[in-house]
């Protein structure tokens, strides 16, 4: 059934190396007793931005927690294997995660100014990020940093926003600085929780385009969870697909937009274009005219995924068998 | 075709468990428990001094016999008297007697017809004074100036009112007005109105802001059918929630004004004053005239907490936030 | 910047005007002749007016007001009728003893409330932790339902009748009649015999001072361990806690969030608790005859000297105030959303 896929070796393509692999990772929920997550796979190059798509409640969310290995206390990890450059995350303890949260990976988180302390000022909160990695360097030089990481987020006059209280910022602002939080300490991968939910069509954009630029410039990873068809075509370069906690379909972009081959995926497509055509929404971002001029193309060849449940249908694009 | 819901904004908060602790815990069998010891305390609320085995209010009748075989009378005079009036629980006085040779349980199981009494009554007079008062103010709030103003000066007067510590205020009232139950409840309905005029007057700023009360002034309603029949049923059900809770809180400083002597005496059998009766037997090491009623008031009032705890969970979805 | 501050201090005074208008119209209530009740049944007539006129209880009622602020602002609250003593001096021998007490009960209140209330918040959903909220929940309710003075008897009845390990609840220096007592500094005998240097009576005081403030202890460190639970719990999963975590915040620094946001509804209910302990603290002193303004109180209520009901209504009112000024002025340094904004929003 599979139609035209692009070619297994695009020429855009550059062997940076695998930054993420995770395989067979399940979620154990102890008190509604059920899985959040259920034998999760990904793999995620560097410079890469993967989209893991879902409606709410899927297990976008618990996915990324999965990962940076920041579970709820009722949640318990069954089994899984979390490859961070090689490095198996599963033997790190507690303290050494905690060296790697910020440094190597962070997460953005969503809310806005309800998640930002809101009894102390934006700028002493990346303050405490630099100094949880950096305890030797001296106040004024993590001030003058910070400072210096809102300016590269696109926060117009830093200093005065370094001095604002949340209560004092916009929602964008906010979400800028809950940005600069986790590009603080410049982290390889950033995971990113539907965190632009909530702001406006083009506050979102401003937010968005930014920060897809600032994430190639340095060559750093995206997983980005969100339920929003048209930030997962204009931004990621991956999809993954997740419902009840499964991944159903894993593709490159253009190929998941073009040929989806789960029922749900082509469930979830349609539902969204049809609300995007009742709403007329007639902006430029419709998920086929996508800028690949700059694209470069991550088709992962050895998804860690289980041979007996999901088939190959192009390369890189794995579809789970359906049971009905 | 299944239509997928594909929601815009969503709030994730990630929900860890000490709160569904909290929130969830076992309120069925506590709940059950306490219904249950709340009804025993209205049963004996209504026939306590009918079934007690003993009058509660007047000594024992019969005679003790010292070493000798002699009769040891009830007497004043005689230096022997309270440690034979004084005795130990036994199959005949099951908590004992006290030092005026009272049966402590007929005492104990009349004492709710007092206690609870006060309680129920306290805590209706104060949630009816309180919703009205609460009413005309949240309704009179910001309206005419004279009106408003008056509204502004009750609800500063009653805040003034709760700046002062309630027992000591619960003490001054009955030095003003006397001792006794009926008294008592007086100063306790004046202590609870704050309480509930807080909540009513509270409400009563939402509610008269809703559409159905503009509707009702636009079709030519009085203001007072709006009032009472619109407003106060809709605006006194946060305060009669604390129903349950302040009525515990009324047991409490009952048995505390007669334990210090300023609120129910005796022979009138109270939780508070029988624990008084025992306070240097306590010392002496005879426990029962103080113990027993302590447990049965403790029981009460838990029992009364517990149920206005659930009451409030249930109607707000969530709980125990705060005391 | 201060306005916040300044309102505050400002709206003290209507407060005061208040609550003295209010123990005033109190006292006025009062059944019973004042006059009578001052000279006793041997009275003369002519003593009555004299009296009356002296009192200026012949005046209108305004001028009475007047002349009753005039003197309780320059700290002349009247005689006590029984002791025939200034009650302000006699205010000022026991408040002492009772601001101890239940400044030493609050602190052992927020100590046991906030250590154990911490630790239930971060507890693990299974075994222990689970027991540990339960046994909690269970017990706030418990110790909610008590009496404190009943509380304070079962202590008296175990420690003192049965294992003979503490004093006898007979004041605060068991042992030592009161009026042998040199006036300390500070009337609070505890301090007092320190500063004297008898370490011998120190001792004694101290060990008179275990049961009064367990018992308090017992009773209302519940209220400060719930609150301290529910918010500790809130924060912890609260979006800023999780958001700081995942972008690796040490943990020194997490607790300190934790800490300046549950802060807030820990001082409010700590505040609100130390207020009520005042008025609770009249039976707990009445079971250790502690001699304070509890004990005051209970007498002169007993008696009806008005002046003393007058003068400790002022007193209880005065402390609320000064408490609940103290919450307000804690929140304005902790959270800067009552601060006026200093920086333009975006």
């Amino acid at each position: 059934m599979v139609t035209e896929t692009p070619d297994a070796t695009p020429a855009g393509s550059t062997a940076s190396g695998e930054i993420l692999r995770v395989s067979d990772l399940t979620l154990h929920h102890l008190v509604e007793d059920r899985l959040v997550i259920d034998g999760a796979f990904m793999s995620v190059d560097s410079g890469e931005v993967l989209g893991v798509m879902g409606e709410s409640g899927s297990g976008k969310s618990a996915l990324l927690f999965g990962i940076i290995r920041l579970l709820l206390r009722e949640v318990e990890q069954r089994s899984g294997r979390i490859a961070y450059r090689g490095e198996d995350l599963m033997a790190k303890s507690n303290r050494q995660m905690e060296q790697l949260r910020g440094l190597e990976m962070a997460m953005i988180v969503p809310g806005g100014k309800f998640s930002l302390n809101p009894v102390e000022t934006a700028g002493s909160q990346i303050v405490d990020v630099l100094r949880s990695h950096f305890p030797d360097r001296s106040k004024k030089d993590l001030a003058d940093e910070a400072i210096e990481i809102l300016r590269i987020i696109g926060i117009p006059d830093p200093d005065i926003r370094f001095r604002a209280y949340p209560h004092e910022l916009s929602g964008g602002m906010a979400q800028r600085i809950l940005i600069a939080k986790a590009m603080a300490c410049s982290p390889q991968l950033l995971l990113g929780d539907e965190f632009t939910v909530g702001l406006d069509v083009t506050i979102q954009a401003q937010v968005m385009d930014h920060f897809h630029a600032l994430l190639r410039e340095r060559n750093t990873s995206l997983i980005l969870t969100t339920s929003d068809l048209g930030i997962a075509a204009t931004y990621c370069d991956t999809i993954a697909v997740i419902r009840r906690g499964q991944i159903v379909e894993y593709a490159p972009v253009l190929d998941f937009f073009a040929n989806p081959q789960h029922s749900y995926s082509r469930l979830l497509l349609s539902a969204a274009r049809e609300a995007r055509a009742q709403q007329k929404m007639d902006e430029a971002r419709v998920d086929v005219e996508r800028d690949t001029s700059q694209d470069r193309r991550f088709v992962h060849e050895d998804l860690p995924a289980p041979p007996d449940l999901y088939t190959l249908v192009a390369p890189g694009h794995l579809v789970r068998l359906e049971d009905e | 075709m299944t239509t997928t819901t594909w929601p815009a904004v969503r709030v994730r908060v990630p929900r860890l468990s000490a709160s569904a602790i909290w929130a969830g815990m076992r309120r069925q069998k506590l709940l059950t428990i306490a219904l249950g010891i709340l009804a025993v305390m209205i049963f004996l609320a209504a026939v306590g001094p009918i079934i007690a085995p003993h009058d509660p209010e007047s000594v024992l009748r019969e005679t003790l016999l010292d070493e000798q075989g002699q009769p040891i009378l009830n007497s004043q005079g005689d230096p022997r008297t309270q440690l034979v009036n004084l005795r130990a629980p036994s199959g005949t006085y099951w908590f004992g007697t006290d030092e005026k040779a009272l049966d402590v349980f007929s005492r104990t199981i009349s004492a709710p017809r007092v206690d609870l009494v006060i309680a129920i009554a306290s805590t209706i007079i104060g949630l009816g004074a309180g919703s009205v008062i609460g009413l005309v103010a949240g309704y009179a709030a910001g309206r005419g100036r004279l009106v408003g103003s008056l509204a502004e000066v009750l609800t500063r007067f009653m805040d003034i009112i709760q700046a002062f510590p309630v027992f000591i205020v619960a003490l001054a009232l009955v030095a003003v007005i006397g001792s006794g139950q009926d008294k008592v409840i007086y100063v306790l309905s004046f202590l609870f109105t704050p309480i509930f005029f807080r909540y009513v007057r509270a409400e009563t700023l939402l509610v008269r802001e809703l559409t159905f009360v503009e509707a009702e002034r636009a079709v030519g309603n009085p203001t007072r059918r709006i009032m009472f029949n619109h407003i106060l049923p809709n605006s006194v059900t946060t305060a009669t929630v604390q129903g349950s809770a302040v009525m515990g809180y009324a047991i409490l400083l009952t048995a505390g004004l007669s334990f210090v002597g300023a609120g129910v005496a005796p022979p009138t059998p109270e939780w508070g004053a029988m624990i008084r009766s025992g306070v240097e037997l306590m010392q002496s090491g005879q426990w029962w005239t103080s113990v027993f009623p302590g447990i049965t008031l403790g029981l009460t009032v838990f029992s009364l907490a517990v149920i206005g705890e659930s009451i409030r969970v249930r109607w707000r979805g969530s709980g125990l936030r705060g005391y | 910047m201060r306005k916040f501050l300044l309102r505050r201090f400002a709206f003290l005074i209507p407060q005061l005007f208040v609550v003295s208008f209010l123990a005033f119209l109190l006292i006025k209530l009062l059944p019973g002749d004042p006059v009578l009740i001052i000279l006793g049944p041997l009275r003369t007539q002519e003593g009555v007016i004299r009296e009356t006129k002296r009192l200026g209880l012949d005046k209108p009622f305004f001028v009475q007001y007047g002349r009753y602020v005039e003197r309780t602002v320059q700290g002349d609250f009247g005689n006590s009728i029984v002791t025939k003593q200034p009650v302000i001096e006699e205010l000022g021998r026991r408040v002492p003893a009772t601001l101890w007490l239940i400044t030493l009960g609050l602190v052992a209140c927020v100590v046991i409330g906030i250590g154990v209330g911490y630790v239930a918040a971060l507890a693990p959903p299974t075994g222990w932790g689970t027991w540990l909220n339960k046994s909690i929940i269970g017990y706030g309710f418990l110790a909610g339902a008590l009496p404190d003075f009943w509380v304070g008897l079962i202590l008296v009845f175990i420690f003192f009748a049965t294992l003979g390990i503490l004093p006898a609840p007979i004041g605060q220096l068991p042992g030592y009649i009161p009026s042998l007592l040199p006036d300390g500094p500070t009337n609070i005998d505890l301090l007092d015999t320190l500063i004297k240097g008898d370490f011998g009576q120190a001792g004694t005081a101290f060990r008179a001072s275990i049961m009064p403030v367990v018992t308090l202890a017992i009773v209302y460190a519940p209220v400060v361990l719930k609150i301290t639970a529910v918010t500790t719990t809130e924060v912890f999963n609260s979006q800023y806690v999780t958001g700081a975590r995942a972008v690796g915040v040490r943990r020194r620094t997490i607790t300190r969030y934790i800490m300046r946001n549950a802060l807030l509804p820990i001082v409010t209910t700590s505040g609100v608790l130390y207020a009520f302990l005042l008025g609770g603290a009249v039976l707990v002193e009445t079971v250790f005859s502690w001699g304070g303004f509890g004990q005051y109180t209970v007498d002169a209520v007993n008696a009806l000297d008005f002046n003393v009901i007058q003068g400790m209504m002022l007193v209880a009112a005065v402390f609320t105030i000064v408490v609940y000024l103290l919450i307000d002025i804690i929140h304005y340094f902790v959270d800067p959303r009552i601060r006026v904004s200093t920086v333009g929003s975006s």
